[in-house]
């Protein structure tokens, strides 16, 4: 660039003075090594206002301009005499008036300088542009790594708050959709670490917020009146007065997420177009990612709520009789799977207690409803467990659906001590016949058959009475445990045989020691870990034996 | 339930006049049950003069609780037009659960599955109903 001014410099050398930078399209001043303006074009005229052939430089153009020129004219604090200046020489910067110039000197023969004044103010704006868009992305990507790391609501709503009063405002506020009458928040100022709160108030309160909230395009900032906010969205630590704000929603999946609220005091410029744009784009971000935490602390609040109540409970001694459960369901994500087993204590030590345990057909939140409905219909059925027949009946018809054919298979369980005796009435409904370990090793089938219930109009069932002594037990059990697949061959089942042969070994055991010894069996025998839901319950009648004191000075007892 | 990626459940259709047959290979499962009963409701469907629907189970390599809901939920077809779902070829392990579950009367089991049952230990239901067999004949 530098050159060619030098050509047209030397094309119109010899032009009169003043006709020599008038068609020139950028401002020119000729200045004198003494700093004395000795030619200057039209255009030079109109952005100088006080320049004049004759006048001092010093008194025509801002300062930088000046000093450029006692530096390119005296580059070492002295006159150059009459040594030519270097040809080319970097251009100067600085602003004239509103608007920004580069100024490139061009040393002539007779050690005058023309400076060809460029306006670059355009240039700049487009780098500035360009620079604070690059920063705008980055912090977009930035944002989004860091709120999508997040499955937690709280967590969410801080960095939404605290990223953008670091980037957008000087101070954010997140305002979550009410609960009640309390409306969530998450307060930063100056991307400090953001403080959650709640506050009790109508979001009418604040222009454009109940709106927001229910997920209306957001109104422009310019529309809402910074002295109408109330005190209460104002953070702790913003010091001044808000001077313009903006509120935009954090978009959800079909419903808002929330809303943000951008805070500036009256100090610095109010939000534009184009920052409510940017703004809105975080939003979207933010949005999304608190929307997301919200489902899945929804979602793990009902699978904790269900759990509570459809985990197997644990079981003890009722009315004299030892109950043992253990339940390993399929996969640690299904926690609540298809098996279950209930003991509903008789109200008096002479009334018989309800062992229940089931399978029921399918695996997820379907099984997990109906085992529910199952346990719920033979809780209300108790007071009639006297006759299993006409309970499971009941039962059966309760849990009739045209839709589906989802059944459960179960097995029922009335029990009653007397004396050292346990007096046990057993009913299969489709369900594997329990399995009684006698003390001397024998291990009986009970001879109990029936129908599944749930997807039959009619069912058949048939009852059958035992007795365990002292020490036996009665293991009820579902086919997660024969079905283990495994073994030396690796896809073989565990099997029925061989879990009689297991019991066998078990006589005289305690119920709790019975379900550890099944439970460890079968979980060894599996070939890769995985298994069906397991469930089993053991029903022991009590050793009455004499314990020997442990002291050897207190007398022995008995146990109940 | 197998260690390996379960391959999914291969139904062929051969249909005659007032009878379908279904055969069915691999295994009938949660995963696969919708798509077996699905296909059996289409074959009744299809043609209303069908009084008998037999399932060839040889080809069978597991059936689960599931797998029995959907037989109940065909069988509950079939009787709902009076017609006979029979059960062709069961393999053990499918007599076993539909024994245990009290729900093999309410198939027509052919001579094989009589065959394979008198094998097994334990009397069958007392209820249960099958159709006259004529003498075992070995198969397959």
């Amino acid at each position: 660039m530098a050159r060619q001014k030098e050509q047209i410099d030397s094309r119109t050398q010899q032009l009169p003075q003043s006709d020599r930078w008038g068609s020139a399209p950028y401002a020119v001043i000729v200045v004198d090594r003494t700093g004395t303006v000795v030619d200057l074009n039209p255009a030079a005229t109109a952005l100088l206002e006080d320049a004049a052939q004759g006048g001092a430089l010093s008194e025509t153009v801002p300062p930088w301009l000046a000093r450029a020129h006692q530096e390119t004219t005296h580059p070492t604090g002295r006159p150059l005499g009459d040594h030519p200046l270097p040809a080319a020489r970097p251009a100067f910067r600085g602003r004239i008036g509103a608007r920004n110039f580069e100024a490139h000197p061009v040393p002539h023969q007779d050690g005058d300088v023309a400076w060809w004044l460029v306006d670059d103010t355009g240039r700049l704006l487009v780098e500035e542009e360009l620079a604070s868009e690059r920063e705008r992305t980055a912090f977009l990507a930035e944002a989004s790594n860091v709120l999508l790391a997040s499955l937690n609501t709280d967590r969410c709503m801080q960095v939404t708050a605290q990223l953008a009063s670091q980037h957008l405002a000087e101070a954010a506020v997140v305002i979550m959709p009410a609960a009640g009458r309390q409306l969530p928040m998450a307060y930063a100022v100056g991307g400090g670490a953001a403080v959650r709160g709640t506050v009790t108030a109508d979001p009418v309160q604040v222009p454009g917020l109940s709106e927001a909230l229910q997920g209306f395009p957001p109104v422009p900032s310019r529309w809402i009146d910074p002295a109408a906010l109330p005190d209460w969205l104002i953070p702790e630590g913003f010091t001044g007065t808000v001077g313009s704000a903006a509120v935009t929603p954090l978009p959800g999946h079909g419903v808002p997420a929330g809303v943000l609220v951008l805070l500036r005091s009256t100090g610095t410029t109010e939000f534009n177009e184009s920052e409510e744009v940017f703004a809105r784009l975080f939003a979207a971000r933010a949005g999304a990612a608190l929307s997301a935490a919200r489902l899945y602390a929804e979602q793990s609040d009902i699978t904790r709520t269900l759990m509570r109540d459809l985990l197997p409970p644990r079981l003890d001694r009722v009315n004299g009789v030892e109950f043992a459960g253990g339940y390993q369901p399929a996969a640690a994500r299904d926690r609540v799977g298809g098996d279950f087993y209930d003991v509903h204590p008789g109200s008096t030590p002479d009334d018989p207690s309800l062992a229940v345990l089931g399978d029921v057909c399918g695996k997820g939140l379907d099984a997990a409803v109906l085992t529910g409905k199952i346990r719920n219909t033979l809780q209300a059925l108790t007071p009639m467990a006297g006759d299993h027949e006409r309970m499971l009946r009941l039962l059966n018809g309760a849990l009739l659906n045209s839709h589906h054919t989802r059944f459960a298979t179960l097995v029922l369980a009335s029990v009653r001590r007397k004396e050292n005796r346990v007096r046990l009435r057993l009913t299969s409904a489709g369900h594997p016949a329990p399995l009684v370990i006698r003390n001397d090793g024998r291990v009986e089938e009970i001879e109990t058959r029936g129908t599944l219930v749930g997807a039959l109009p009619h069912i058949e069932v048939r009852t059958v009475e035992t007795d365990l002594r002292p020490g036996e037990t009665c293991l009820l059990y579902t086919d997660g445990v024969t079905e283990a697949r495994g073994g030396p061959l690796g896809d073989e089942l565990y099997g029925e045989e061989r879990l009689m042969r297991a019991l066998g070994e078990c006589a005289g055991m305690p119920g709790t020691a019975v379900v550890e010894r099944v439970q460890m069996l079968a979980s060894q025998w599996l070939h890769d870990g995985r298994h069906d839901d397991m469930a089993l319950v053991a029903i022991t009648a009590p050793l009455t034996t004499h314990l020997s004191a442990v002291d050897g000075h207190t007398r022995g007892r008995y146990t109940a | 339930m197998t260690e390996h990626p379960c391959p999914p459940l291969t139904l062929a259709v051969e249909a005659g006049p007032g009878a379908v047959r279904l055969r069915l290979a691999g295994d009938l499962d949660y995963d696969t049950s919708e798509q077996f009963v699905e296909r059996a409701q289409a074959c009744l469907a299809a043609d209303h003069a069908v009084r008998d629907l037999f399932l060839d189970c040889s080809g069978l390599r597991l059936c689960d609780s599931m797998g029995v809901a959907s037989l109940l939920l065909i069988h509950r077809g079939t009787a709902s037009r009076g017609a006979v779902l029979h059960l062709e070829h069961p393999p053990p392990f499918l007599r076993r659960i539909l024994d245990v579950t009290g729900t093999l009367h309410l198939f027509a089991l052919d001579e094989a599955g009589r065959e394979a049952e008198q094998a097994e230990d334990g009397p069958p239901p007392a209820d249960a109903r099958y159709r006259a067999a004529p003498p075992p004949a070995p198969s397959g």
